[in-house]
């Protein structure tokens, strides 16, 4: 810095003025008015942000609730649809109490009695080995049970016209592997003809409809376990009146 | 030396209150440095009524951006530059010229003033000096010479070129010396 800019700073650099009277009066209002308005954007810009973080928990919300539809569909068919039960096997249609009796559940219950029966040998001094030989033995039975039943679970019965909705039955064989709850879907022409057809044949040669979801399958291979879902992919329903739209715009376009 | 706290209240917690919209320290903080503004913003502006109305602009400013202060400064010198972006504002562009610094510029000879010469001018002397200048002159004189600002930040500021700015300080530099010059030869 110059000499002559330090002098300059020394002396002005904190010089002060008297301010002339009524300057605050004249301030004072425009400031609060200023103030007020920035206030009001302030609770203006949070009242926003309040409605979209609602609508953005709204939209979470009924994403989730349609994640899980497919579930809740599946018990309200159960109870309402009687028509299905009609194209299905009466052994097919969906029964709670059928359903505890899987074979896990048969499993469980025998590992019970044979808990119950250690804890009887134990206090009448039956040695260990004779108690796991009566545990395998018993989960042996089991297993040859449930295997049994499995083999015994009929199969989609043909039918001559196909349901065309959205409907929930319990099948056996579904892409080659067992599952407990399937959503049929169908398609109409405007004929009213069945534009979808499963390619799935049963013991009489006729197709079944064709199903998208799968709940509960014990397909090994495709690490099943409890509540895996297998989507199927859709079939493309062609959509003649949408594409000439399309065909139109783009010569408009194009002119 | 800071400004009389009025009401034995820290300038924070004037701040504060004057956040919450009480009147009566948004105005103890008004007192505490219009004085110095007001000074400011005469430096800058051609006359009293231009100065005054900078001088209001500026603290309506200040209120309506007072949350915006965040203490990593002094208060002082926020309020300082509000001040010199709303004088600056209000002053015409046109006051300066684009032109570059010439090499005989940069040999520029610091001829020390006389210090007791110069402690005989009093401070309205030298404001009138200041305000003899011409505008371009006189307002990068006043933000390089007093307020401490650098070339590149009042090029940025006035937006023209670091190289006008330093042409307007040289030669403002010049006029005044030999104003002060001048005034030595009748005091002698």
């Amino acid at each position: 810095m110059k000499h002559i800019d330090k002098l300059f700073k020394e002396k002005l650099y904190h010089h002060e003025v008297e301010v002339p009277e009524g300057m605050w009066e004249k301030i004072a209002p425009i400031a609060e008015e200023e103030s007020g308005r920035a206030i009001l954007w302030f609770w203006f810009a949070g009242l926003i942000a309040l409605l979209l973080g609602s609508y953005g928990m709204y939209k979470i919300i009924t994403a989730s609730n349609q994640e899980i539809l497919p579930n809740t569909l599946v018990y309200q068919n159960e109870i309402n649809d009687t028509q299905n039960s009609q194209v299905v096997d009466n052994n097919l249609t969906i029964n709670q109490d059928q359903n505890n009796l899987t074979p896990e559940n048969e499993l469980a219950t025998a590992l019970e009695e044979v808990n119950a029966e250690i804890k009887r040998n134990k206090s009448m001094g039956m040695a260990e080995s004779n108690q796991q030989e009566a545990f395998h033995a018993k989960k042996q039975t089991t297993t040859k049970a449930s295997s049994h039943k499995t083999e015994q679970k009929p199969i989609i019965q043909s039918t001559s016209s196909p349901i065309i909705s959205n409907t929930v039955e319990r099948i056996t064989n579904v892409v080659g592997v067992p599952a407990d709850l399937v959503i049929t879907k169908s398609y109409v022409n405007k004929d009213g003809s069945v534009i979808k057809q499963s390619n799935i044949t049963d013991e009489t040669g006729n197709n079944g409809p064709i199903y998208d979801v799968i709940i509960n399958s014990e397909a090994k291979d495709l690490n099943a376990g409890a509540l895996l879902r297998i989507i199927e992919p859709l079939e493309d329903i062609p959509l003649p009146a949408f594409q000439k739209g399309i065909k139109k715009k783009t010569q408009k376009g194009i002119l | 030396m800071s400004p009389l706290k009025p009401n034995s209240l820290t300038e924070r917690d004037l701040i504060e209150r004057s956040l919450k919209g009480d009147r009566i320290s948004q105005r103890d903080l008004f007192e505490m440095y219009s004085a110095k503004m007001l000074a400011v913003c005469q430096r800058y502006a051609r006359h009293s009524a231009e100065a005054e109305d900078m001088f209001q602009e500026g603290f309506i400013r200040v209120f309506s951006n007072l949350d915006k202060f965040k203490y990593d400064g002094s208060f002082e010198g926020w309020v300082r530059r509000i001040m010199i972006n709303t004088a600056l504002k209000s002053i015409k562009k046109k006051s300066f010229k684009n032109e570059s610094i010439g090499l005989e510029d940069f040999q520029e000879k610091d001829n020390r003033i006389d210090p007791e010469v110069f402690s005989k001018l009093s401070v309205d002397d030298l404001l009138s000096l200041i305000d003899e200048l011409p505008d371009g002159y006189k307002i990068v004189f006043n933000l390089y010479a007093i307020e401490g600002y650098s070339h590149k930040e009042i090029a940025e500021v006035l937006d023209i070129e670091v190289s006008t700015s330093r042409s307007q300080l040289v030669k403002a530099r010049r006029m005044l010396q030999r104003k002060i010059e001048d005034l030595q030869k009748i005091a002698v």
